[in-house]
């Protein structure tokens, strides 16, 4: 059979077509296989990490992948006596979803990477059933969605979940101060959905009520109906559980409709500095939770800040969630050991096993974690409090210390 | 009662700031017939550079909003001149007018991020954007009353510069048939880069008011948009007034819907309220047409 110039410049494009259709689909057969490269006597592993470096939430993502970057840089000082160095390969999430389920299937399909870390709910929702077909590792490393205990086969928590840090604080209000109505502002999606049930069910079983919950679309520019809905149920302390683009929106709308009513949130919208500057005096007084020590007394956290500070000439704008990305490199780097140790390859279905099988990997800031049998983690909880908005969230005060 | 009062303020309001944005767009549109989706980017554009006087540079806030409608006004006229102009002299259809504009939505955003990065600028509050007072059961903000003048003035403005300026009275006549207003010695092209002045400088007002009052992100005008084009539905495409009373009523739906119903219920209300305009009333509440590029 013989074909024109016509006829082949057909067949290379429906080879071509062929090719990548296979890899878009996720169909290469080394998926969450052992994909390393020794050289020199030093074995190469690639670590895949996905997170929001474009749209509202890029200001968390980006300054994530800093950590996680810093994380690989020293794990692989650290590490290298032990004839291995991990290679950080990064994909945008937007963290959204659809973005993030492209964003996976690159990382596995294309990078061959065994593992893949990753944050934000409804993007780790969407990847888990993807990283089970593919067999590569999927960590949690900085979503809280209770929903995320056991969304999936390959999927394991390396961040703990609104189920531990939501509940505490709800527990908190209802115990400690003596709250009783309690109503709840949350961003429409699985982040501020999960939150909002975790924080109700605690609420309750600590004998208070919920006396109103109002969503908020993601990157709203309004919430004074969500705020004026909010107010007229006369709640005793309002949580709020939304993402950077919508939160000071809220923040300022309850203010301006003269809510002194105390306010909670987490981490996330606590310590990010765009956040406070926008809603200025709005968030004074507001307690949020951390799952993180970052006390600027501790070395290693100064080190680290002051490392971040010289690069990028402002403070970093999680810091309790970067701890667990610097400290994410060094947990692969521990899982690669033990792998390597019992002689095995690097894959996705080996990572897994390693984590299920150890009691605990030790870590350079959390000092260690442990996995529980759903793969989840269980970490003490700080509160905090907010004096004003324009000190820097490291010296906010601590006013409780909850363990799991 | 008192919540159904300041939830149909706070309606009204947003509206108001839906219903200007709209309304540059729709002194576009119903000059040129050009469905100018890189209007979102004219407001974003304009946003960054109100923060970026405003904050970065420490410009006297009145003195960096009188730059930053002048920065909105160029960012019209160059996307007319660069990528509407050609395509007019080439011919091009509507389908790659709307392509192109989108493209100039998209790159304009993808721009500022490489100029800005990603992070949200927020603007802290000040005293001045802080007041408020209150009448009965409607507690008024500086933010209110700042929305409500701009809407006055852009209103007034641009119902001035329409009616008693030769230049505004062109944009009618080429509006409504650019051959016969050609013909009559109106020059089009003059026309349009005038009227993608006026119509961007408009957008500057929603753009230095967003600025102030929420963080700058390179994707705050999508949403901005989306409820510019359901109010140019609403109101009738083309439609300066309807452009603006469309607004209005998007702004109430969206508010009042929550009244009752849970607040994720509010967006599902208002296309709702689109899907019923786009059966029922085409053509909007007033019935203007647009004309093909």
């Amino acid at each position: 059979m013989k074909f024109g110039a016509g006829g082949r410049r057909w067949l290379v494009a429906v080879a071509a077509v062929a090719v990548l259709g296979t890899s878009a689909c996720g169909g290469g057969a080394a998926q969450g296989g052992d994909a390393s490269v020794t050289k020199d006597g030093v074995t190469t592993y690639k670590m895949g990490v996905a997170m929001a470096l474009s749209g509202s939430q890029a200001a968390l993502g980006q300054d994530f992948v800093t950590f996680v970057k810093y994380g690989v840089e020293d794990a692989n000082k650290e590490y290298k006596k032990d004839g291995f160095q991990i290679d950080l390969v990064t994909e945008d999430t937007a963290g959204t979803a659809d973005v993030g389920l492209k964003a996976f299937n690159k990382l596995a399909s294309i990078e061959q990477a065994p593992v893949v870390f990753t944050a934000w709910s409804a993007v780790v929702k969407a990847m888990a059933p993807a990283s089970k077909d593919v067999g590569v590792a999927l960590i949690n490393s900085g979503a809280n969605s209770p929903e995320l205990e056991g969304a999936g086969e390959n999927l394991r928590n390396f961040f703990p979940l609104a189920s531990n840090d939501v509940a505490a604080v709800s527990t908190y209000m209802a115990e400690h101060e003596k709250k009783k109505r309690a109503a709840i502002i949350h961003v429409d999606n699985a982040t501020g959905q999960g939150a909002a049930e975790v924080y109700k069910k605690s609420f309750e079983k600590a004998g208070g009520e919920i006396v109103a919950t109002e969503s908020i679309r993601q990157d709203a520019v309004d919430a004074s109906a969500q705020v004026a809905k909010v107010l007229a149920a006369k709640p005793d302390t309002i949580h709020v559980h939304a993402l950077l683009g919508e939160a000071p929106v809220i923040f300022k709308a309850l203010r301006e409709q003269g809510s002194t009513v105390p306010l909670t949130t987490y981490a996330g919208l606590g310590e990010a500095v765009a956040v406070r500057t926008a809603s200025g005096a709005a968030m004074d007084g507001l307690i949020y939770t951390t799952l993180a020590n970052t006390s600027p007394e501790d070395p290693k956290i100064a080190s680290l800040v002051e490392r971040f500070k010289k690069e990028k000439n402002r403070e970093p704008a999680g810091l309790s969630y970067d701890v667990y990305m610097y400290d994410s490199a060094f947990f692969f780097a521990e899982l690669i050991k033990g792998i390597r140790a019992a002689d095995k390859p690097v894959t996705g279905e080996n990572i897994l096993k390693a984590i299920d099988d150890t009691d605990s990997f030790p870590l350079p800031l959390q000092r260690s974690t442990e996995f529980t049998d759903t793969g989840i983690v269980r970490k003490q909880v700080i509160l905090k409090k907010i004096g004003t908005t324009a000190d820097n969230p490291a010296r906010d005060k601590a006013i409780a210390t909850i363990e799991p | 009662m008192d919540l159904l009062l300041q939830l149909a303020k706070n309606g009204a309001i947003i509206g108001l700031l839906y219903g200007l944005f709209a309304y540059g767009m729709s002194l576009i549109v119903s000059t040129t017939g050009v469905l100018h989706f890189a209007h979102g980017f004219t407001l974003v554009g304009s946003a960054y550079t109100f923060w970026w006087l405003f904050q970065g540079q420490d410009v006297h806030p009145v003195l960096a909003a009188a730059l930053t409608l002048v920065v909105a006004g160029a960012i019209g006229v160059l996307i007319e001149l660069g990528i509407y102009r050609p395509l007019r002299r080439r011919k091009a259809g509507e389908m790659t007018f709307l392509v192109a504009s989108l493209a100039v939505l998209t790159l304009g955003q993808n721009f500022l991020v490489l100029l800005f990065g990603t992070d949200p600028k927020p603007t802290p509050p000040s005293e001045f954007m802080s007041w408020s007072v209150s009448f009965g059961p409607l507690l008024i903000r500086t933010f209110d009353v700042l929305v409500i003048a701009a809407s006055l003035v852009a209103f007034v403005g641009l119902y001035l510069l329409q009616t008693k300026t030769a230049v505004g009275l062109s944009f009618r006549a080429v509006g409504d048939n650019p051959q016969r207003a050609e013909t009559l010695g109106i020059r089009l092209q003059h026309t349009y880069v005038w009227v993608f002045l006026a119509g961007s400088v408009v957008a500057g007002l929603p753009a230095i008011l967003l600025s102030v009052q929420n963080p700058v992100t390179p994707s705050m005008g999508f949403d901005l948009l989306v409820k510019a084009v359901i109010a140019l539905v609403i109101g009738g495409i083309g439609s300066m007034p309807g452009a603006l009373l469309g607004g209005v009523l998007i702004g109430l739906v969206e508010s009042l819907a929550v009244y009752k119903l849970p607040t994720h219920w509010a967006e599902f209300t208002l296309f709702a309220v689109l899907f019923l305009f786009v059966v029922v009333r085409p053509n909007g509440l007033t019935r203007s047409r647009l004309r093909s590029a």
